[in-house]
């Protein structure tokens, strides 16, 4: 079974007398362990869809399933425990609270989600072993460098176990030796079985992705898979 | 249960976010801190202002006071009025046997401001001529002595009472009672000296009786005026059950000793009662409307900052949202932080009310009255600000918890 599955999703915005379509007809399936990067110029619906994807945003018209569920029946409270549970989200400007240690900003999915869990420290170390951050977890966000940040961010996403990770430009603020360890550890995550969605418009971070999808003005124009 | 842990999360976030900006939060706080201030300062105020005025009632009588007082009287005998002898002694003589159910008898003979002289010593100071009664009604209390007795009446004997102050000035070690001392070209043995009246921070009323000093009603007739007219007439009854009872004997009693000729009128305390209620009162308007306005005003200041505060925290919610936040929770968590500041302000404000309560202490002296430090204000001001903070986070928590997730994070 598919975990996303998309048909002819639309986002249109107006602006004034003129709409934009920011997607234009978008139908995709990801199916559970993939490796995805999608591609495309400025302003062609990345992001777009990436907040869709996310619950974080609704499409226009389309249909859209996650986990075999229809995902415009579900409320607006059930959305937000599918963003702490289901989903982790990845930034590109990586987000995290700047008066928040690193292990209270890797807690926040676990506090929101209210999954009853009272070990929450050992969820935190795990998801910051699994980033290589233990030895920075009680550091606030400005005593880490972009690298750090970021795979606290990924730690952050990680936390619940989500079904679905997405990260839009998770490299756009990194040098490029962050850059390849960042993908490198997507690689890593991708392997061990979690399902990883990486928006870029660098054709050297997404070579780190087994399936490309190319997008222009909200169409995707070219969806290829290697295989390795 | 999960919105109360959500809460409480709040909360320690919220101390740690007021922590994090001390002087911005002492600034937002300051409305409330000087409006708790202001209440409780207030309250003090009129509560002493009340306190003395209350106490001055009960001293000199309360309500079970009747006074007999000087009235033209009606047309139709304005032309026998002078047939009248007015208030005199005899009046007592009448109501002492006309009227079982007055108590105390308090008229007086009111001598002016006198010259004392004892030891090549002066000092001036009020002298009055009273009944034994008079000790009753005021609950005098003798510091060395014995006050006016009946056999003094009876005689008109040159004995007087010094009231406290005039004691201290003459002997201050004590040791009065059986010395002289002059007054009006004449020497008065002393019998008795009086303590202070009403203990040692009392106000004004209080501190001028300590200076009063007392002869025998009939001593004031003979020696100083030559005749048996009084300055005042009031007498006790013993309980308000009878006031309207006492009241028709004392005015058939006066009728009599006035030959018929309706020219006084006995009045009772309860006109002084209600203008002291009146009082009372608008003290309490004013007292309301001030420290409402200035809570009000506090209040607005808080909103204003939590508006701040969420302008400059958008970011902070988006991501909060991006991570599974609900609106509930995000409203729980700003309105735990207005809660915050105002708990916290209002304590620093009780904690201020103290310091000014006892600074005007210092300004307004004892001689006027004196501040009360109300626990009951602190408490209610407290509990007051504490709403106001709360209903005025209300607002700019709604719309912290109704940001759109992306356009949230999307700000700059
Ligand atoms: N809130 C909005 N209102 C109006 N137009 C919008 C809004 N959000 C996005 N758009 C438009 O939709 C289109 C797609 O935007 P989107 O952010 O998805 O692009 P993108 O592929 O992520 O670009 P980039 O690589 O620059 O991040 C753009 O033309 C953008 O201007
Ligand atoms: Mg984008």
């Amino acid at each position: 079974m598919s975990l996303v599955k998309s048909e002819n999703l639309t986002k249109t915005y107006r602006m004034g007398d003129e709409t934009v379509r920011a997607l234009d007809g978008v139908s995709l399936r990801i199916d559970p362990g993939e490796f995805v990067a999608i591609l495309g110029p400025s302003g062609s619906g990345k992001s777009t869809l990436m907040h869709i994807l996310g619950f974080m945003d609704s499409p226009s018209a389309g249909r859209l399933r996650f986990e075999g569920g229809e995902v415009s029946q579900i409320g607006r409270a059930r959305r937000s425990w599918y963003r702490a549970n289901r989903i982790g989200f990845v930034f590109q400007a990586f987000n995290l609270l700047p008066r928040l240690s690193v292990t209270d900003n890797v807690l926040l999915p676990v506090v929101y989600g209210r999954s009853g869990i009272r070990d929450r420290k050992s969820l935190a170390r795990v998801a910051l072993e699994r980033v290589g951050m233990t030895h920075r977890a009680r550091h606030l966000p400005n005593q880490l460098s972009g690298g750090e940040r970021q795979r606290a961010a990924i730690a952050r996403a990680l936390v619940n176990s989500p079904a679905l990770v997405l990260a839009d430009e998770p490299t756009g603020n990194l040098d490029s030796q962050n850059v390849d360890r960042i993908m490198a550890l997507f690689g890593e995550l991708a392997a061990e079985g979690h399902t990883i969605v990486v928006v870029t418009h660098d054709e050297h971070v997404a070579g780190f992705a087994r399936r490309r999808i190319r997008m222009h003005d909200g169409r995707i124009t070219e969806d290829s898979s290697m295989d390795v | 249960m999960n919105g109360i842990l959500t809460f409480f999360g709040g909360l320690v976030n919220g101390l740690g976010e007021v922590w994090a900006h001390k002087f911005r939060s002492l600034l937002s706080m300051a409305g409330i801190i000087l409006g708790v201030a202001a209440l409780v300062a207030m309250v003090g105020v009129v509560q002493g202002m009340i306190g003395e005025v209350r106490d001055y009632f009960e001293r000199t009588g309360g309500i079970t006071r009747l006074m007999v007082e000087p009235r033209e009287p009606p047309d139709e005998q304005l032309h026998i009025a002078h047939l009248s002898p007015g208030l005199t002694f005899r009046d007592v003589e009448a109501i002492r046997q006309g009227s079982p159910l007055v108590t105390w008898i308090d008229p007086e003979v009111s001598l002016g401001w006198r010259r004392y002289s004892h030891a090549g010593r002066n000092e001036s100071a009020p002298l009055r001529g009273v009944l034994p009664d008079r000790r009753e009604i005021l609950r005098l209390q003798l510091r060395e002595g014995r006050f006016i007795g009946d056999l003094d009446i009876a005689d008109a004997s040159p004995v007087v009472v010094l009231g406290s102050w005039l004691g201290e000035q003459f002997f201050p070690d004590g040791g009065a009672v059986g010395e002289r001392i002059s007054l009006h070209g004449r020497q008065y043995r002393i019998i008795g000296v009086l303590e202070p009246l009403g203990g040692h921070d009392a106000g004004g009323w209080f501190r001028w009786q300590d200076r009063v000093g007392y002869i025998p009603v009939t001593t004031g007739m003979k020696r100083f005026n030559g005749n048996d007219r009084l300055n005042s007439l009031a007498v006790q009854v013993a309980d308000v059950a009878f006031l309207e009872d006492a009241m028709e004997q004392v005015r058939n009693v006066l009728l009599h000793t006035r030959r018929g000729i309706r020219d006084f009128e006995v009045t009772t305390m309860e006109e002084q009662l209600m203008e002291f209620r009146r009082m009372e009162r608008s003290f309490t308007f004013a007292l309301g409307g001030v420290a409402g306005i200035s809570l009000l005003v506090g209040g607005i200041g808080i909103m204003n900052v939590m508006l701040a505060v969420i302008n400059e925290r958008i970011r902070e919610i988006g991501v909060r949202k991006a991570v599974g936040a609900r609106g509930s929770d995000i409203f729980i968590q700003f309105l735990a932080e207005a809660v915050v500041i105002s708990v916290v302000g209002g304590m620093i404000g009780m904690m201020a009310s103290v310091g000014l309560v006892v600074m005007l202490g210092e300004i307004v002296e004892a001689e006027q009255f004196r501040i009360v430090l109300s626990p009951a204000a602190m408490v209610a001001g407290f509990l007051f600000s504490v709403t106001i903070g709360v209903a005025s986070g209300i607002y700019p928590a709604m719309r912290a918890a109704r940001l759109n997730v992306i356009e949230a994070l999307r700000y700059e």
